[in-house]
Order: structure tokens, then C-alpha cells, then sequence
């Protein structure tokens, strides 16, 4: 029996051995890498100043491939929906229009009340039949009610900037800024939407919206800018 | 114990012969004409290696000393590439071995003997720049400065140990031209992989050149300037020792299968 379990533990002895070395060779390599790279950090060895060195005619191809391995790994860190948003939107962005589109529909299925949804909306508000999503104008009303300013203003100015694009009606345009009504404008950016607003109620002869709107109109003449309001804060948070 | 001595004494009598004589004489003109070198400093735009390679922390790298290394390099490549083969060839290792001698403590004995004679190359040549540049400035460096320079020692135990495992693969002059290619490589793969580190996880080359780089050592980490205090002290020892178990686990591994006729 003893003679079994010497053995047993001479067998034993070389793989701990072999073990033992090879854990001491993978530690110590990461740790040294470790340190190279924080080095390397410390006096701002700048990868693009690496990259610049490379022939113009891979540069290019591989400061893309690097851009979206980087958004790959934001994407992996982000934690919030939001954040994942935010970072599948860029990278689809990085690798191709085709990849942004299937993104932006997936966004609408997945994330249809988050903030940072608003690109997806606003890509697919009244989209042709080819495309892979459509959005109506009363959907998308609906989506904008859970937003707050300023992605509330941004939301209303993109989607009316792509209706416009996509050549909608006066009517349709008008019924896309009827919301703008039951508002209360906190910024002078929505002054130009008050006046488009105005003008198209004008043009098809609503009275009733047209006067309210140009009240709005001039509500919002007082009032300031958003980045006026935004750097006031910021001036008063740092003091 | 007694064994491996005995195999590092026989190792070691070359120190007797006139020839280890003329190359301690070398070793010591060596470090003569490279005692005045500067320290070693690379500009950052002056490659992707170098640049990474920076001195501007802890003690310097002297570029006198590099180059007693690179010389020391090549020394252990010769003797260590040529002993065991010789030996074998001689059948002197046949001889050996008919004693209570493990093949084993037979490669241990070679590595420790090959690595003195070495490091007995390299203090002669680093004692004699120090002479040297004393003499001729007065000035006297720093033990810190000094146990800088000691430390580049770390690189030349694993590279022994790397040359005697290829020499049991291979007859001497083609184990030289190997290790000599091999460490050539290591130095290429050693610096893409500190680059591809810069480069984002997600970049699938990134997993690829990290799965390479851990079948070559990477002498940089030797060269690399620092305080070398604490963790980064211990890691550097720890890769060096590793490295060089590696080594001779591979030889003796070798050693053990191959037929000695």
C-alpha cells in the first residue's frame, strides 16, 4: 500500500512542477504586460501616431477595423440600456448603412420607451414600404410623450426634418407638429417650429392652430437658448 | 546535488583552457571601449518598438552594458549550443551516464556550468567598463545604477536554458542558427504583441497574436525601464526562472527520449 502511494506521489511530484512553472510564466507575463501597457499609457504613446506610420493604402482599412473592435468593446462594457443604445447605434454606424438599418429596426422592437431610441424613430418615422420598419405619425407621438427636454426638442426637429426629406404632405407635416400645442416651450429653439407650424396651419386654412401657434411663436421669443440655459448651469454647478 | 556539481566543475574547467582566457580578455576590452556609452533612450518617434522602450523612469539602461549583454548573448549561444552535441558526438556523454547520473541532473549540471561561465563574462566585462569609466571621469556609479545593469542578467538564464534545449534537438551549428532565428523571432512577436495590447479586445488578430506571442519569450520586458521595486521585481524574476524551467523541462523531456549513440 505504501509502496503504491509513493508511487501515486511520484507521478504526482512532476505535473505540480510543470503546474507551479507554467503558472508562474502566464502571472508573470501578464503582470509584465500589464506594466508595459501602463507605461506605454503614462507617456501617451498615441496608437495613431503608430498607425500614421503604416502604408496609406492599409491605413485606412485598418484604423476601421480598429474603430469598430473599440465600439465592440464599449458595447460589451455598457451597462445601462441606454448605454447599449448608444454604442449598437455607433457600431452598426462603423461597419455599414445596411447593419445602422437593422439596428434602428431592432432598437424599435427591443427599446421601444427608451430616451436614446429617438435615431431609430426619427430614421423610420413614415419609412417606404421597402424598408424594414415604418413608423406613424401617432406612433411616434406616442413615443415622444415619455420624453423631457432637450431630447423632446430633438425628437420633434429630427423627425419633422425627415418627413420633410421623405416629402410629406402640409397635412402630414401639420399633424406631425400638432403636439408642439399642448406644450410648454422651455427653450427659443422651438420658436422655428411655431413659426413652420404657423405657416403650415396657414396654408391649410386651421385658424384655430395657427393663432395658438404663433402665441406659442411669441412665448417663445422671451425665452433663451438651450445652450445659453446649459452653460448658465454649468457656471453655476462649478461655482 | 553531488552529481549536478560534479557535471558543472567538468563544465566549468573550460575556464582552465587558454581560449576562456583570451575571452575574458575580450570580455574586458569589450567593456573598456563601451564604458563611455551613454544611456540607453530611444525618441518615441523613432519606431513602434523603441518607443515603447522609453527611459525616463527608475535607474537607466546603460547602452555600454546592452551591448556586454548582446555579447554575452552571443557567447552563451556558442557554448551552450555546442556543449551537449559535442559531447554526444564524443560519446564522453556515454561515459557519464554509465554513472548514477540522471540524465537530468546531466542537463542541469550543463546549464548551471554553461550559465557561469557566462555571467563570468559578463561581470568581467561590466567590472571593467566601471573600472574604466571611473578612470576616466572619476566618477563612480551608482549601486542602483549598477543593480540596473545586473538585472539584464535575467535575460541570458533563459536564453542558456533555450539554446541547450534546441542543441538536444539539433547538432551545434544548426542549434546556434536556430536559437539565433528563434530569438530574432521572439524579438519581432515580443513587439507586435506589446503593440497588438494597445489595440482594442474586440480586434480578433488581438487573442491570435497573444496565443503566438506565449510560445516566444519576450526579451523587452528586460529592457524595459522602471524602478523595479516590488511586484514588477518579482514578475521579471518569476518570467525569467519560469521561462527557463520551461526550457529545461522541454531538454530534459528530449534528453530522456533521445538515443544517445
Amino acid at each position: 500500500m505504501n509502496l503504491h502511494m509513493q508511487t501515486g506521489r511520484m507521478k504526482a511530484a512532476p505535473l505540480i512542477v510543470l503546474g507551479a512553472v507554467f503558472l508562474a510564466y502566464f502571472t508573470s507575463d501578464a503582470v509584465l504586460r500589464q506594466f508595459v501597457l501602463y507605461r506605454a499609457g503614462t507617456q501617451s504613446i498615441s496608437l495613431n501616431a503608430i498607425l500614421d506610420k503604416l502604408p496609406a493604402e492599409i491605413r485606412d482599412e485598418v484604423r476601421q477595423r480598429i474603430l469598430v473592435a473599440e465600439l465592440k468593446d464599449k458595447l460589451l462594457a455598457a451597462t445601462t440600456d441606454g448605454e447599449k443604445i448608444l454604442a449598437s447605434i455607433a457600431l452598426a454606424e462603423a461597419i455599414s448603412d445596411k447593419n445602422l438599418q437593422e439596428k434602428y429596426a431592432e432598437i424599435i422592437d427591443k427599446y421601444p420607451t427608451a430616451t436614446e431610441s429617438a435615431p431609430a424613430f426619427i430614421n423610420y418615422l413614415m419609412a417606404p414600404n421597402t424598408a424594414l420598419k415604418s413608423v406613424s405619425i401617432p406612433r411616434y407621438h406616442e413615443y415622444i410623450k415619455q420624453l423631457h427636454d432637450p431630447e423632446l426638442f430633438y425628437a420633434i426637429d429630427g423627425g419633422y426634418s425627415t418627413l420633410k426629406s421623405r416629402k410629406a404632405s402640409q397635412k402630414e407635416l401639420l399633424a406631425f407638429l400638432l403636439p408642439l400645442l399642448e406644450l410648454k416651450p422651455t427653450y427659443r429653439e422651438y420658436q422655428r417650429l411655431y413659426v413652420e407650424m404657423a405657416e403650415l396651419a396657414f396654408q391649410e386654412e386651421n385658424q384655430d392652430v395657427e393663432l395658438k401657434a404663433r402665441k406659442l411663436e411669441e412665448s417663445c421669443g422671451k425665452l433663451s437658448f438651450y445652450d445659453k440655459t446649459l452653460a448658465a448651469k454649468v457656471k453655476s454647478t462649478k461655482k | 546535488m553531488l552529481k549536478i556539481s560534479g557535471i558543472f566543475e567538468i563544465t566549468v574547467k573550460k575556464v582552465k583552457e587558454p581560449a576562456f582566457a583570451i575571452l575574458l580578455v575580450i570580455a574586458a576590452l569589450i567593456g573598456a571601449c563601451v564604458s563611455e556609452m551613454e544611456a540607453l533612450s530611444f525618441k518615441q518617434d523613432s519606431g513602434l518598438l523603441f518607443g515603447l522602450i522609453s527611459l525616463e523612469q527608475g535607474p537607466p539602461l546603460l547602452a555600454g552594458f546592452v551591448v556586454i549583454l548582446l555579447m554575452t548573448m552571443i557567447v552563451a549561444i556558442f557554448s551552450g549550443a555546442t556543449d551537449i552535441p559535442k559531447d554526444i558526438e564524443s560519446r564522453i556523454i556515454m561515459v557519464v551516464l554509465t554513472k548514477p547520473v540522471k540524465r537530468i541532473e546531466y542537463l542541469i549540471g550543463k546549464y548551471l556550468g554553461i550559465t557561469a561561465i557566462c555571467v563570468c563574462f559578463f561581470l568581467t566585462a561590466a567590472i571593467t567598463a566601471s573600472v574604466v569609466h571611473w578612470a576616466k571621469t572619476g566618477e563612480v556609479y551608482a549601486v542602483s545604477l549598477l543593480l540596473r545593469q545586473l538585472f539584464l542578467l535575467l535575460a541570458l538564464f533563459p536564453l542558456v536554458a533555450l539554446t541547450i534545449m534546441i542543441s538536444t534537438f539539433l547538432p551545434d551549428i544548426s542549434a546556434m542558427i536556430v536559437t539565433a532565428t528563434y530569438v530574432f523571432f521572439s524579438l519581432m512577436i515580443s513587439a507586435i504583441s506589446v503593440f497588438v495590447d494597445m489595440l482594442p479586445k474586440s480586434l480578433e488578430i488581438v487573442s491570435l497574436i497573444h496565443v503566438v506571442a506565449y510560445f516566444f519569450p519576450n526579451f523587452f520586458y528586460f529592457f524595459n525601464s522602471c524602478k523595479f521595486s516590488g511586484i514588477v521585481l518579482i514578475a521579471l524574476i518569476a518570467y525569467s526562472f519560469s521561462m527557463t524551467a520551461i526550457f529545461l523541462l522541454i531538454a530534459s523531456f528530449q534528453m530522456n527520449r533521445r538515443d544517445m549513440i
